[in-house]
């Protein structure tokens, strides 16, 4: 039995691109439970990974991973894809060379239509190209850095402490994203990868993705429906990511439709469940074993608190500095603004009192805490042409985007850990002390949450008693 | 809009510095009264609610704050909002003598941030150094 059948409170981190791997070893290896590897890494440099998992084997287990599949990702405009190389004939567009990767090992019917068409429903009509397709996913999965790993010679090593191979946690059946207007020909389809991931899974625990617009779950008829859908499935466990999904941003009806459906799935059908897009909400969520909602929470290092399924442009990047006592990434003068209101910068002792004690804001706020903090802000001037006119705009240094990730991740850990000892009313009330602060500086709409939280919580609690 | 009123202010002797970048935004114009007082103004023709959220960002670093939007018809909702956010109101009109209407004072920070401050001075100063302004501050 993996991980993910067995343990609650789970804290997942996705490794999406290579540059994340700093954040995932050293002193963060500790922090989390397993990691989310996006499968088009896998694709595209398996051998890295597996010297990377094996590198940090430890007690006879190799760190716990789990691989997305990423199969919704030839459902979309193919452009989503692509990129553009320059070749003798001029610029070609063609698909990245790591969804290439993965989807020729996928087979058809991607292989053929990646970054020129999008797949449809229809193209998995046939039961055996659906099964084979099925087949290729769930190996592509259990092999692709198993293989790799096999070939280096720390597996000898391995070996000897127990390790035979690195195959992941559990197995992802292939997935496609559902809007109100495709469910009805993606569920079938989707259901039917769950049972046939089930057949070719060698053993191993099979989960669903279940990856759905937000306004699937406002209807009760809707949700309830792709409840029963999913909680009938053979699948262990259903890892859920609703698209755009920002618990903070999100309405009270949204935030309590989200955790009644996952309530139905871990509870009237004991399916494990993880949202693979969520903070501190969701960790309130795993905080409530007898009420039976999250078992885990995945999020990414940046700004991965929610995500797109469609991918969107990246934005300008900005400092963001992540308040403990909000549970939030604030933009900085807000941040500044807060610590201010909370006298965060009155001295060091009580900064790290009050405002944050992680093991960066330690190194960081040592001496006057408002000079110190500047290091979380500092930025470099930025050049660039809007329209006809040349911006200056003041980026985050390098510096001080690795200091802000340091401090949220070491702050992440935190949080899961306090919920292991704190039930989530004690969580809440915690929550509702900050409220009036945090209205008074952001605004009552961007602070609602604050007060959401918790009545989702108290509702889900006075519902099962 | 924000050119003329350069223009304008230099003609009357005041020196300013345009798109000066300040933490995660530009500021549309930083004007140095002296050495202690630093005021910052965000041009808009439409959308002044955005224009008061930015320019109470700048307060960390400035004294005084001001959105200045094209001369108009004050709506109390207008003056409600800038009379709650402490950010002053400016109405310019390049046909009158004298162009600018405070039609709202601003209140003086108290959010100044010691590092902000310095982070203000210094890209104004690069502005100036790139000949943006003529203001030897």
């Amino acid at each position: 039995m993996g991980l993910l059948d067995a343990k609650s409170g789970l804290h997942l981190v996705r490794y999406g691109i290579s540059a994340d791997q700093r954040y995932l070893t050293g002193e963060f290896l500790g922090t989390y439970d397993a990691a989310a590897i996006n499968g088009n890494m896998v694709a595209h440099i398996p051998a890295a990974l597996a010297q990377f998992l094996g590198d940090r084997a430890t007690q006879a287990q190799v760190k716990p991973f789990i691989i997305d599949p990423l199969t919704h990702a030839f459902q979309h405009d193919p452009s989503k894809i692509c990129t553009t190389v320059e070749t003798e004939e001029g610029a070609e567009t063609q698909p990245k060379a790591s969804i290439r990767k993965m989807s020729d090992a996928f087979g058809e019917p991607v292989a053929s239509r990646a970054g020129t068409e999008a797949v449809l429903p229809s193209d998995f009509n046939d039961p055996g190209l659906r099964d084979a397709f099925c087949q290729r996913v769930v190996s592509f999965q259990l092999d692709t850095i198993n293989n790799q790993a096999q070939e280096k010679k720390f597996m000898k090593y391995l070996r000897h402490i127990g390790i035979d191979g690195m195959v992941p946690d559990v197995v992802i059946a292939p997935y496609f994203w559902m809007t109100p207007a495709t469910v009805g020909e993606w569920q079938p389809i989707n259901r039917a990868f769950i049972e046939s991931a089930a057949k070719h899974a060698r053993g191993a625990s099979v989960w669903a993705q279940l990856v759905i617009t937000q306004d699937l779950l406002l209807s009760k008829e809707r949700r309830d429906a792709l409840a029963k859908e999913y909680g009938s499935s053979t699948c262990q466990g259903v890892l859920i990511w609703v698209d755009q999904f920002s618990e903070h941003d999100a309405s009270y009806e949204h935030l309590s439709a989200f955790a009644q459906f996952a309530q139905a799935l871990s509870k009237t059908y004991t399916k494990r469940v993880i949202n693979l897009y969520g903070g501190y909400f969701s960790i309130l969520l795993c905080q409530l074993p007898e009420v039976g909602v999250l078992q885990g929470v995945c999020h990414g290092l940046e700004y991965g608190e929610d995500r797109s399924v469609v991918p969107v442009g990246g934005g300008l990047p900005m400092s963001k500095f992540y308040l403990p006592a909000y549970h939030r990434r604030l933009r900085f003068g807000d941040a500044v603004r807060a610590i201010q209101k909370l006298g965060g910068f009155d001295s060091v002792d009580r900064y790290h009192e009050i405002i944050c004690d992680c093991v960066t804001c330690r190194e960081v706020i040592t001496g006057n805490p408002s000079e110190d903090f500047a290091a979380y802000g500092n930025t470099t001037p930025i050049q660039f042409k809007r329209g006809d006119q040349v911006v200056t705009l003041n980026y985050p240094t390098k510096e001080t985007k690795d200091l802000c990730l340091r401090h949220y991740l070491h702050n992440k850990r935190k949080e899961f850990e306090a919920s292991k000892v704190a039930t989530a009313i004690d969580a809440s009330q915690e929550l509702e002390k900050h409220y009036e602060g945090a209205a008074r500086l952001l605004g009552a709409g961007e602070a609602a949450y604050l007060k959401d939280w918790p009545r989702v919580v108290r509702g889900l609690t006075a519902r099962s008693s | 809009m924000v050119s003329l009123v350069l223009d304008r202010l230099r003609d009357d002797g005041i020196d300013a510095v345009p798109d000066v970048p300040f933490m995660s935004r530009c500021i549309d114009l930083v004007i140095f009264l002296d050495q202690d007082c630093i005021n910052v103004v965000e041009f808009k023709l439409i959308d002044w609610r955005r224009g008061i959220v930015q320019a109470r960002d700048h307060l960390l670093g400035a004294d005084h704050a001001y959105v200045c939007l094209p001369v108009r018809k004050p709506s109390s909702s207008l003056l409600v909002a800038f009379e709650d956010s402490g950010v002053g109101l400016l109405f310019f009109d390049p046909n009158r003598e004298e162009p600018f209407q405070e039609v709202v004072s601003p209140r003086r920070s108290d959010t100044i941030w010691p590092p902000a401050r310095n982070w203000l001075i210094q890209a104004a100063r690069a502005g100036v150094e790139k000949g943006e302004s003529a203001w030897g501050y």
